[in-house]
């Protein structure tokens, strides 16, 4: 039964199955959540306290159709869409300058109008951002600086455009991911220490020019000084998970989603969980998005060749870091930004996009299968004791 | 190129350091949720709902009988929100019939256009809410209006002070006792999403509940007594101040405590603060003066406690007395000449008095006064008590200590002088002086007794039968003749008090006193009635203060149903003899053949009296003499 078809490849791993049913049931959660949170602003704001269950069913639904039909993929046709993709992030990008297409909400242009939808285009680009990284990785020596200067460029120039809407957040996001990606992909040390310089500098400039920009930033350790201000988001989000307690006040049982907590569908939407499902539940959720991110970054270390394990890391880390970043916004540990939780947020475009890269993730492992030969290959590897050994 | 383990060595890194970033967060997270959740969660209700409070009712200050000082009127103002009425004319008729209010005036209310809320009637009883409630009528609501009531306005203003508009204690009994009168507020929660809408049809209550009622050891007939010859005091002798302070000296309860210029409690004028205050201070718990001779009370225990005078041995007054060099008058320049004991407390000789203070001596006056607890403030519950002034022990010369034996040099509160006689007086007994007699709570149920203390013992039986025996003289023969009843045995002593400006006498400013008490057999209450600056020649305490504690006692003896001894002598009736041009001793002569106490001012020849001539008078009239 050990052979090497083709036909094999087609099944996915025990890791694959696992990530692939933690995901449907991070869904299912999700939509549990989504009609708890949303439902008393939706009848308030709609007269229909499924209003904002319904639009994401649709957009679910949609993302786990991309996820399976994108799990069949294979590396030469991601690469063959690799450029087209990332020019169509950055039309993207730029289209929501157009007065008209772009849609302005809370002083930020970050949506753009399809007639019956609309979409924000800065979820597409952190995938392009990473799959241009790491077919452009795949064949050079990242440990010559004039390689790595191509990808900082075009991440560069995303931040730029990101910066612009503005979406401080996601700009911060895809710059972190840039910097992974060059640091997986084994650029020289040296370029790390560049870049923290002209980081600094330009964080010392900025304290010194402007130290009001400081403290704002810095008002989320005592939202308490402005509770009806700055800080009024957070003592919301604090309520909330306050009152969660060890166990939580039980599912549909929230107080702070009658209107007290803004943004409780969509960023703000972990607090919820806090207060309805506790501490438990809480780190419960946790450990499904910390589950799903050790199973890809697993998948992407079982990777035969480089682009696949650049692909899935990245892939998996966006998921990972972008979550940790929500809660980390959610229980105050760091200033308030909006981005929101990987597929537990309302919105059809990050939930559609995560669930189609998780369908990527699910496509490199099944390219990535492993069988008997690689694993005596790998342990006859171990025997020699790995030493500068070609990767690709 | 990278090696694959360079690879895993870069991929590990990452995912430690991210680790350590989730590590953090859920650090964070346990912090909030689990440490600082339950504080966090009670800020948190505060939003979640409603309150609606629900005042307590402030309880009720009884007399002693049981009669109402000050009470809560608790009334209803009826408001309609016109949106929410369905049919104008039944609720109409409904409201008119539980108030009988003409409905077609209602109706005319109800009809105004453009108004989200009509008072429609106010003082609304809670029988007639109660009716409109059941009625079922919709668009209605109630509000609970709360306001102090004083039954009688003026009795005892500052005695039981006033409340705020929040029926909140600010001075008197209100303020002292504000925490046991004022109850628990209680509340009426509705879960709301943030803009106040009900989430539900649930209301929380918290009940409150209702405060205790204080009764006084104010006896509301008494203080009227009290309050009528304050205020006739006040008006004939065009007084600064008056008042009087009558307790019970079996008890130590105060019984009444009145003073003019008073206020309406009622109808408190808030418009001058100052003055307010000024009139809400209770001059007989705050104020420290000379008392004058009253004070010779104090002496005369002590003299007594201290077996330095019998009852029967003779002094000699020539008018002064020196002492340490330095000569200190009588009040009567020209001297009362030789005389018993029992008669100079009659004729109240300063030197008597200054003899009695010398031979008790310094180091043992002192310890009297210390006993006597005229050092320190007596413990009254009402607020702003005041402490008796003594000159240091260490400076105090002799000279002092004999000015001392006659009420001057030293100043108390009118309540520690009045809680050392009465504890003189009634065999010995000293008792903290009050006004709390019990607590109750809105059932009537017994919440605290103020148990009559046992009292210390601070001078002997025999003493206090003496003293009572000495002052019974003085009413019946000496200066206090104004304040006897006919048919009832009443001791007292006057007093006349000069009044200090700036350290030195002020002329012509006194304070003129009375205090007595009665009856000798069965002695219950002590009067000490002070008038603060009466105007004109008229101002001694035998004059101004004796006939008005003399009207009080006569009062009370009616009203306890006390009978009049049957061995009593008539008073004879006649008319006032014409004294003007006679000399002192010729006036004397006169006066002590028809039996009338005489009081003289000046040297020389009559040059007028008081009461005039032809005057009806008794032989308890006291008269007064000016001589040029």
């Amino acid at each position: 039964m050990i052979s090497l078809k083709a036909s094999n490849y087609k099944f996915l791993s025990k890791r694959g199955v696992a990530l692939f049913c933690l995901t449907v049931f991070l869904c299912i959660i999700a939509i549990l959540m989504l009609s708890s949170a949303s439902s008393y602003s939706a009848e308030k704001n709609f007269n229909d306290s499924l209003y904002f269950v319904k639009k994401q069913l649709i957009a679910m639904g949609l993302g786990l159709i991309c996820m399976i039909v994108l799990s069949y993929t294979n590396s030469k046709l991601v690469k063959k869409v690799t450029i087209p993709f990332l020019i169509l992030s950055f039309i993207l990008l730029v289209i929501i300058f157009i007065p008209g297409v772009g849609v302005e909400s809370f002083g930020a242009k970050r949506w753009i109008n399809l007639g019956f939808t609309t979409i924000q285009p800065s979820e597409l680009s952190k995938f392009a951002l990473i799959i241009f990284s790491a077919k452009f990785m795949e064949n050079r020596d990242m440990n010559k600086i004039r390689n790595c200067i191509p990808i900082l460029m075009v991440g560069g120039l995303m931040c730029v455009l990101l910066l612009l809407e503005p979406n401080m957040s996601v700009t911060i996001l895809s710059a972190a991911l840039m910097i992974i990606m060059l640091y997986i992909g084994g650029a020289n040390s040296k370029l790390f220490i560049a870049m923290v310089i002209p980081i600094v500098i330009a964080f010392i400039l900025l304290i010194v020019t402007e130290p009001y920009r400081l403290q704002r930033l810095m008002a989320f350790i005592n939202p308490w000084a402005n509770p009806r201000g700055e800080g009024y988001q957070l003592i919301q989000s604090y309520y909330a998970l306050g009152s969660g307690g060890w166990f939580g006040v039980g599912l549909f049982n929230s107080r702070q989603k009658f209107l007290f907590l803004p943004f409780a569908e969509s960023d703000f939407i972990f607090s919820i969980v806090g207060e309805e499902l506790g501490f438990i539940g809480a780190l419960f959720i946790i450990s499904i998005y910390a589950s799903i991110t050790v199973l890809g970054i697993s998948i992407s270390k079982r990777c035969e060749n480089r682009f696949d394990a650049t692909l899935a890391f990245g892939i998996s880390n966006v998921f990972g870091l972008q979550t940790l970043l929500n809660i980390a916004v959610v229980s105050g540990a760091i200033p308030p930004t909006g981005i929101p939780l990987p597929l537990m947020s309302y919105g059809g475009s990050s939930l559609v996009c995560f669930l189609s890269s998780l369908g990527i993730l699910l496509s490199v492992d099944r390219r990535s299968k492993v069988n008997i030969f690689s694993v005596i290959e790998e342990k006859r590897e171990g025997k020699k004791k790995y030493g500068r050994l070609r990767f690709n | 190129m990278i090696s694959k383990t360079y690879f895993k060595k870069r991929l590990l890194s990452t995912c430690l350091v991210v680790a350590f970033f989730l590590l953090v967060v859920v650090g964070k997270l346990i912090y909030v949720q689990l440490i600082d959740g339950a504080t966090l969660q009670a800020k948190a209700l505060d939003q979640w709902t409603r309150d609606i409070p629900l005042k307590a009712e402030r309880g009720t200050i009884f007399d002693v009988n049981g009669d109402v000082l000050a009470k809560t009127a608790t009334s209803y103002t009826l408001y309609v929100r016109p949106v929410n009425v369905k049919d104008k004319d039944r609720l109409a008729e409904v409201v008119s019939e539980a108030t009988a209010i003409p409905k077609d005036k209602l109706m005319e209310k109800l009809s105004k256009k453009g108004q989200s809320e009509i008072t429609l009637c106010k003082k609304l009883t809670k029988e007639s809410m109660n009716q409109i409630i059941q009625s079922g009528v919709e668009g209605v609501y109630f509000s609970k209006d709360i306001s102090r009531y004083y039954p009688y306005g003026n009795l005892g203003a500052a005695l039981l002070g006033f409340c705020n508009v929040d029926t909140l204690g600010q001075t008197g009994i209100e303020l002292y006792y504000d925490e046991y009168l004022k109850g628990i507020d209680g509340e009426q929660l509705t879960e709301t999403d943030i803009v106040g809408r009900d989430l539900n049809d649930k209301i929380y209550y918290l009940p409150s509940i209702d405060g205790f009622n204080v009764n006084l050891s104010i006896d509301k007939t008494i203080q009227s007594f009290a309050e009528s010859a304050v205020s006739s005091a006040y008006h004939k002798f065009n007084a600064k101040s008056a008042s009087c302070l009558i307790m019970n000296m079996q008890t130590g309860g105060v019984t009444a405590l009145a003073q003019t210029p008073g206020f309406d409690l009622n109808n408190v004028d808030r418009s001058d603060l100052t003055k307010l205050f000024e009139l809400s201070k209770l001059s007989a718990i705050s104020n420290v003066f000379e008392t004058g001779s009253v004070f010779k009370i104090i002496t005369i225990a002590a003299a007594l406690e201290e077996n330095v005078v019998s009852e029967n041995e003779n002094f000699y007054c020539a008018g002064s007395r020196v002492v340490d060099g330095k000569k200190i008058k009588c009040w009567k320049s020209l001297g009362h000449g030789s005389q018993t004991f029992a008669e100079g407390v009659e004729n109240s000789c300063n030197c008597v008095f200054m003899d009695l203070a010398l031979r008790v001596g310094l180091e043992k006056m002192y310890t009297y006064y210390e006993k006597f607890g005229l050092t320190k403030k007596t413990g009254i519950d009402f607020l702003g008590e005041s402490s008796g002034l003594l000159i240091p022990m260490e400076i105090a010369k002799n000279v002092d200590l004999a000015r001392m034996g006659f009420g001057q040099a030293i100043a108390v509160t009118p309540i520690e002088l009045v809680t050392t006689i009465c504890a003189i007086i009634n065999g010995g007994i000293y008792r903290i002086p009050h006004f709390l007699e019990c607590i109750t709570d809105y059932n009537g149920t017994l919440v605290y007794k103020n148990v009559t203390d046992k009292g210390e013992r601070i001078v002997s039986e025999k003493t206090s039968e003496t003293v009572r025996r000495l002052l019974l003289g003085v009413v019946d023969n000496g200066s206090g003749r104004l304040a006897g009843v006919s048919g009832y045995k009443i001791g007292g002593k006057t007093g006349t008090a000069q009044k200090y400006k700036e350290g030195s006498i002020d002329r012509g400013k006194y304070i003129s006193s009375f205090i007595g008490y009665s009856t000798y057999d069965n002695p219950k209450y002590v009067i000490y009635f002070y008038v603060d600056e009466p105007e004109g020649y008229l101002y001694y305490g035998s004059q101004v203060a004796a006939p008005m504690v003399g009207e009080i006692f006569k009062n009370i003896f009616i009203y306890e149903n006390e009978k009049p001894s049957e061995t009593d002598i008539e008073f004879v009736p006649f008319k006032m003899p014409d004294f003007t041009g006679l000399s002192y001793e010729q006036a004397k002569k006169k006066c002590y053949d028809m039996g009338i106490y005489l009081e003289v001012e000046g040297e020389g020849k009559v040059a007028s009296q008081f009461p005039y001539p032809l005057t009806e008078c008794n032989s308890k009239t006291v008269v007064f003499l000016k001589l040029e």
